[in-house]
């Protein structure tokens, strides 16, 4: 699973690199963040510009992170394209997260 | 006249991308719009993802064969396996799965983490039916699109 994590003051961006967040690297992607959050980090923000596909359980391991942080922080999304905001409106996931069009307001949003 | 084309994938999760691949790029000759076209190959990624899961158990070593017919006004994926059926009463209830997404939004702990994968089949297509053959297990997904 190929993640890049960078800290901007107490937000911490975790962007995915590779363009599938499926079944088979679900496990893998939900163990980085909560490993994360549980390291002390309270403000997180996935970026998904470089993501073009994510199955249900990849969208299931994000649901997990925002499960390990809620209630004492928050995860927001950024960078969806189209074709994957739709999945979080099939799954009223949209009215869930928090979600921005780019790193720099979501950053802003939790700041 | 209908096209038809038969792939095939070992039962590992890794190679499940490869059938969603091709399933997007048929959605493209079909010229179905890029939204649609995803959600298409997502509710066939799900249904082979459940055969890999639910049917063989994550064990590899199995096919899973997804065919494909792209036909006047529709498109047609049977997804199959040779592993553990489907319960009957799932099988029978397939078109309410989608209640499966009624969740209390504001409720984090109550969302779901799982079990999405029918539901947004349920909604996506317009048809679903389920059945076991000779050992064989079928998932057949039906999507109405525009003439071309």
């Amino acid at each position: 699973m190929r993640l890049e994590e960078t800290k901007h003051g107490n937000v911490v961006v975790f962007k995915v690199l590779q363009p599938r967040l499926a079944a088979d690297v679900a496990g893998p992607f939900k163990e980085q963040i909560v490993q994360s959050i549980r390291d002390g980090n309270r403000s997180i923000v996935l970026d998904l510009q470089e993501v073009n596909f994510v199955d249900s359980s990849g969208l299931g391991a994000i649901v997990s992170c925002l499960k390990a942080i809620a209630g004492d922080g928050d995860l927001v999304i950024c960078g969806t394209r189209n074709t994957v905001a739709s999945l979080f409106k099939l799954t009223r996931m949209d009215k869930v997260f928090r979600m921005f069009d780019n790193t720099e307001q979501a950053i802003a949003a939790l700041s | 006249m209908t096209r038809r084309l038969d792939l095939a994938i070992d039962s590992n999760l890794d190679d499940v991308c490869l059938i969603g691949l091709v399933i997007n790029e048929i959605c493209e000759f079909a010229r179905i719009p890029p939204v649609d076209a995803y959600q298409i190959e997502l509710c066939v990624v799900e249904a082979v993802n459940n055969s890999i899961r639910h049917a063989y158990g994550c064990r590899p070593g199995n096919i899973v064969r997804v065919a494909v017919e792209v036909g006047e006004g529709e498109l047609r994926f049977a997804v199959q396996d040779t592993g553990k059926p489907m319960p009957a009463r799932l099988a029978a209830s397939l078109a309410d799965r989608s209640r499966a997404l009624e969740f209390d939004e504001s409720d984090v702990k109550s969302l779901p983490e799982g079990g999405m994968g029918l539901a947004i089949a349920a909604r996506v297509m317009d048809q679903m039916n389920y059945s076991t053959s000779d050992g064989c297990n079928s998932l057949v997904l039906t999507k109405r699109i525009p003439h071309t």
